[in-house]
């Protein structure tokens, strides 16, 4: 499955741009799994929303944009499509995924 | 026991006003989710007067002055910037740790921050061997750390279990009728099941199978009114066609097409922690601890609700607390740990190439599957523990995040956990290793009797000169004599202590 992830540091970058990987997740997986696939995987600098995450839908702390709609990455799954799109779920970015 | 109902009360109030969902099933029995019980809390925090709170801050030490606790450091998670508190007296209540691969139910705060931050400063840690093993969803993917399965065997449902090879595995009709509708259902589950995974007959995944034969050959029509009347039910704590965030159409739906469901025994609680006594409080002056993070009443074996202990020992902690700082003065801490600390805090963003702390943690993660499960041996644990002082000698020093940014820096958090991860994952080990016997939880397959001759004791962990020291202590009989002799398993010592 090809994911985009939306990838922006304030500090050292003028604006966001996104990143494209390739996860071999199964339509069962949720976001927050392709998430922590990326990061153990792919690229550990990625920025998403996990401490204190429970990843059951119970914190609700997790939101972001999937393709576009706001969910939590737990409890999110990415079903068939061919491609996800990963956005912050507002304009307040503190880095990548994670907003204030 | 006499603060409990008080306690409880006044959370259920809390809960009443934050309209939380909730249900009281007499004569005792009360029932709310896990967020429910959140907002409760919340709740009680904002109707109290004088309450500041602070969230999102990581805390990595304690300050001290001489043997008092002054404070503590840390960081903000979102800015990274660093935060010192200066503190006459200390509350932990920070919940428990367990060092598994899946967590069930438990989010990654399982580091044990709070019990190693407890120990570093000086606490001695007990029970560290224990940790409470429940059935937990391995599939499908998006239920994975789960405990649906525990609560649909718990339920009374017609399932079974199978090994990785497909072949029943009953349990005992006289530990059955135990189970039934008890906390020991839990330890029975355990008991009985890991016998399997002791002889290798695990699958893949190191899980067994919970098989519904027996409901799939029920009528159809029976089957779809029983599953709209558990929904009809859960509706009234959780949104409906939902437990949390699990799919129960999605769970049903796979339950008559593949006829079975592969699920782990994980780690839902850690009985084990700070010692504290009965004002809550540690052997350091001003350090009080509360809940799963202390090494409450529960010993061996939880056999009641761990909400009522965290209630009762929270208000507890909390008054002995102020009493304490009433009769104090803010101290200074010693000189130069401020700095010490925030150089910690700072380490796993320094430039130079360095190990990624999550592949490093994932290691400590597997080598506790291996060797720390449900049912353990010497060969196993000495390699557990082989590799958790490999990791904190060669890979601890050398955690290095791959972003150097201090904002929202998730492997800076997973770096400085591990450390606390190998502290309370070495006290558990040792411990394990030390008691060769099998008690509670704790089931050796090399020693399955339960030896109360040599064991009826608690295994202590302090800090002595940097090093671990462990040791033992005798427990003072009360009300009830220590049981003495030994039992051929901890199954006959349910049945023949009359547990129940």
């Amino acid at each position: 499955m090809k994911i985009k992830v939306y990838r922006w540091d304030p500090a050292t970058e003028a604006k966001g741009r996104f990143e494209c990987f390739e996860v071999p997740a199964a339509p069962h997986w949720t976001v927050m799994q392709v998430l922590d696939y990326i990061a153990e995987n792919r690229d550990p600098s990625l920025a998403y929303y996990r401490h204190s995450a429970c990843c059951h839908g119970i914190c609700g702390r997790c939101a972001l944009k999937v393709n576009g709609k706001v969910g939590l990455a737990c409890a999110t799954e990415v079903g068939t499509n061919a491609e996800l799109t990963l956005e912050p779920k507002n304009g307040k970015v503190l880095r990548d995924l994670v907003t204030g | 026991m006499e603060e409990g109902p008080e306690a409880v009360y006044r959370c259920w109030q809390w809960a009443e006003r934050a309209k939380v969902k909730q249900q009281f099933i007499k004569p005792a029995g009360w029932m709310l989710s896990g967020s429910g019980m959140g907002r409760a809390l919340r709740q009680g925090l904002q109707e109290t007067p004088g309450i500041r709170t602070q969230e999102d801050i990581m805390i990595v030490d304690l300050l001290k002055s001489g043997d008092c606790v002054c404070g503590a450091v840390g960081f903000h998670v979102y800015s990274g910037e660093p935060v010192v508190f200066r503190a006459k007296t200390v509350v932990i209540a920070t919940g428990g740790w367990q060092p598994f691969s899946v967590t069930s139910t438990n989010s990654d705060v399982t580091c044990g921050d709070g019990i190693a931050i407890a120990y570093r400063a000086g606490a001695q840690l007990a029970d560290m061997e224990f940790q409470l093993f429940i059935p937990t969803a391995l599939e499908p993917e998006c239920s994975r750390g789960s405990i649906l399965p525990y609560l649909l065997i718990a339920a009374g449902l017609p399932v079974d279990v199978l090994d990785g090879e497909g072949s029943l595995i009953p349990t005992p009709k006289a530990l059955q009728k135990i189970a039934k509708g008890s906390e020991l259902g839990k330890i029975i589950a355990d008991a009985c099941w890991s016998q399997r995974l002791a002889e290798g007959k695990q699958t893949e995944n190191g899980g067994l199978y919970l098989d519904f034969s027996r409901i799939n050959r029920k009528p159809h029509f029976l089957v779809n009114t029983v599953f709209w009347l558990v929904l009809n039910q859960m509706k009234k704590l959780y949104r409906y066609g939902y437990y949390h965030s699990d799919d129960l159409k999605l769970w049903k739906k796979l339950m008559e097409e593949r006829g079975k469901l592969e699920f782990a025994l994980c780690s839902e609680y850690s009985m084990g922690g700070i010692v504290i006594d009965e004002t809550m409080a540690t052997r350091v002056p001003g350090l009080y601890a509360a809940g799963e993070a202390g090494s409450g009443v529960f010993g061996a074996c939880r056999v009641a609700d761990a909400t009522t202990e965290m209630l009762v020992q929270g208000s507890r902690a909390g008054s002995s607390a102020a009493q304490y700082a009433a009769g104090s003065e803010f101290l200074c801490g010693d000189s130069g740990q401020t700095e010490q600390i925030l150089q910690k805090v700072g380490a796993p963003l320094r430039e130079g190439d360095g190990i990624d702390p999550l592949k490093s943690l994932k290691k400590l993660r597997a080598a506790a599957d291996v060797g720390f499960g449900p049912i353990r041996n010497e060969a196993g644990l000495s390699r557990t523990l082989a590799e958790i002082r490999r990791i904190r000698g060669q890979e601890l020093p050398q955690l290095r995040t791959a972003s150097r940014s201090p904002v929202y820096n998730y492997g800076r958090m997973c770096a400085l956990g591990e450390e606390n991860l190998l502290t309370c994952a070495e006290a558990g080990v040792r411990s394990a290793l030390m008691r060769k016997e099998s008690r509670g939880f704790h089931l050796r397959s090399d020693f399955p009797a339960v030896d109360n001759s040599r064991f009826a004791a608690r295994i202590l962990a302090e800090r002595d000169g940097g090093e671990m020291k462990l040791s033992t202590r005798k427990p003072e009989a009360h009300r009830i004599p220590i049981p003495s002799g030994s039992e051929l398993t901890v199954c006959d010592y349910i049945v023949n202590q009359k547990l129940i």
